[in-house]
């Protein structure tokens, strides 16, 4: 780790400023943007009654509710022409400390060395690179959705781990692109924390350890993307790895010793595509999550999985309207033993987008989803859910 | 004075056709301080998405755009391959993310021209008319079709 550190120290002490490129310093920037939304859901359960054949029993809800979806509040400044500073805070829904509704994030707190196209490194709290979306899944201004796809939108993490698709954060990368011919060849390396941080423990009113929000290991996130970009096409394969203690205290179903589910090695694959055709723009979107541990001969071996993809087809009309077909897939699948759980989540959802001005933007989407959950022991249920959303995007 | 049917009509479609009617050729002018002579497409396209952000010189990169939709506008970026709504969208995605601005725009070709002369590492384009000997000329863009 020293020699590391060691390795960045010299790096950043060799990285040369001429004296015109000290110069470029600018006043700092306020900016930022926000998403008005009103949303009517309609949620539907169908719950098997064990013992009884063709029994089912439903549970049904109706929602609807206006809100500030999200707020963002950007701080930028430019050091020099090469260095430059960025921070961004978000509010979620509706936020009120009094209330204790919503969310007050740190999203981003970084600086940025830019050398040319080829090589700028990011230091600090930052959205890695990872596929098309992540970076800019919570610029509501630049999407055409008001719900994002699944693993996008954080309100669905009540249904699913969402983070266990995507890397959220991260605190070194380093990211460029070349040129050969009229190809680009985009990559992004970087390292941040593992997914084992101290939380603090509302129900006892403690924390594990005396600072939250710190890494409880010694392991880190790395990952990377490369990507490709020629006329209006682009795609890329991207890939993290690190190591997650969300399984410990599972050797008791699995057997096995008893740290046998400490750090447990994750990996995510991800590819993704997009291209712009006269009027017409394709994007696609696919995730694999796997875990891997050590064969532990006479135990109950560990299979979960997990798999997303979204395809979304879209047509832009004078360059004001947006119109567009969008499908989401997820599957999470755990076998141990002569079990399986499973689920299965699919929404198909369509929707509009009116560009007003350069800083205005309308938005109409409606959703179907159906979820369907089979754990052992308990009857399948099948979920479905209706979502009809107006939103207004501001950019200011 | 009279007026023949076939000039009527000729008038009317003009009108119709409005901003989007057919441009002439597109002048790619720069401010005398920027250290090339020429560029190709490619070029272009990496100056305006913010790609390339400083001259071989070290200078700052500033690109200039027009604001109102017109002709010159839409022929400009047709050759760049991009429509004006992808171009601000990518623009906006990199101030968004903190690795730029949009370029600066202004209400007419007199204005750009203007301020381009003013500021060291300026790059925009103009009708080719509006081009003179006081800016460089870096690329000449053809009518569409010819």
């Amino acid at each position: 780790m020293f020699r590391s550190i060691g390795l960045l120290l010299l790096l950043l002490w060799a990285l040369p400023e001429s004296a015109s490129a000290q110069q470029g310093e600018r006043p700092l920037q306020l900016f930022g943007y926000f998403q008005n939304q009103f949303q009517r859901q309609i949620e539907v359960e169908d719950a098997k009654v064990p013992g009884i054949i063709n029994r089912v029993e439903q549970f049904d809800r109706t929602i609807t509710s206006f809100s500030v979806q999200q707020l963002n509040l950007f701080l930028q400044k430019d050091l020099s022409q090469r260095w430059s500073t960025f921070i961004n805070f978000e509010v979620l829904n509706n936020f009120s400390s009094s209330r204790r509704w919503g969310a007050y994030n740190l999203e981003e707190a970084w600086i940025k060395y830019r050398y040319d196209r080829r090589f700028s490194l990011r230091l600090g709290l930052q959205v890695p690179t990872f596929n098309n979306l992540n970076e800019i899944k919570n610029r509501t201004p630049l999407l055409p959705y008001i719900v994002r796809p699944l693993v996008y939108e954080t309100s669905f993490n009540e249904i699913f781990s969402i983070d266990e698709y995507t890397p959220e954060r991260a605190f070194v990368q380093t990211y460029g692109f070349f040129s050969p011919g009229p190809l680009k060849v985009d990559y992004a390396l970087y390292v941040g924390n593992s997914p084992n941080i101290n939380n603090w423990d509302d129900q006892n009113r403690k924390s594990e350890e005396q600072q939250t929000g710190i890494d409880t290991t010694a392991t880190m996130l790395v990952g990377g993307r490369l990507g490709l970009r020629v006329n209006n096409l682009k795609g890329g394969v991207s890939l993290t790895r690190d190591f997650t203690n969300s399984f410990k205290g599972t050797e008791v179903l699995f057997g096995g010793p008893h740290d046998r589910f400490d750090e447990l090695a994750r990996t995510r694959l991800g590819a993704d595509f997009s291209m712009t055709l006269s009027n017409f723009f394709l994007e696609a979107e696919y995730i694999q999550v796997s875990y891997h541990e050590n064969d532990y001969p006479g135990t109950t071996s560990f299979n979960l999985s997990r798999a997303f993809y979204y395809v979304t087809l879209g047509y832009e009309f004078r360059e004001r309207l947006q119109f567009y077909l969008s499908y989401w897939f997820i599957k999470e699948r755990l076998v141990f033993l002569d079990n399986q759980d499973k689920a299965i989540i699919t929404i198909p959802n369509v929707g509009l987008s009116y560009l007003v001005n350069d800083s205005i933007r309308l938005k109409a989407h409606y959703a179907y989803g159906k979820v369907d959950f089979e754990e052992h022991d308990t009857p399948p249920t099948t979920q479905t859910i209706n979502i009809l959303a107006l939103a207004v995007s501001v950019v200011f | 004075m009279r007026v023949s049917l076939q000039h009527l009509i000729l008038c009317i479609l003009v009108g119709l056709a409005g901003p989007h009617l057919v441009y002439g050729q597109v002048s790619v002018i720069a401010n005398p301080s920027v250290p090339i002579d020429s560029l190709d497409r490619s070029d272009l396209l990496d100056l305006y998405s913010g790609d390339k952000k400083i001259w071989s010189d070290g200078q700052p990169v500033v690109v200039l755009d027009l604001k109102p939709r017109s002709g010159l506008k839409d022929a400009f970026y047709k050759y760049l391959g991009k429509s004006s709504s992808r171009m601000k969208a990518l623009w906006l995605k990199k101030k968004l993310s903190g690795e730029g601005d949009p370029p600066a725009s202004f209400e007419n070709e007199a204005l750009l021209l203007e301020h381009l002369k003013e500021t060291p590492g300026a790059i925009g384009f103009v009708g080719f008319s509006f081009a003179n000997e006081t800016v460089k000329t870096l690329l000449v863009i053809p009518p569409e079709g010819s």
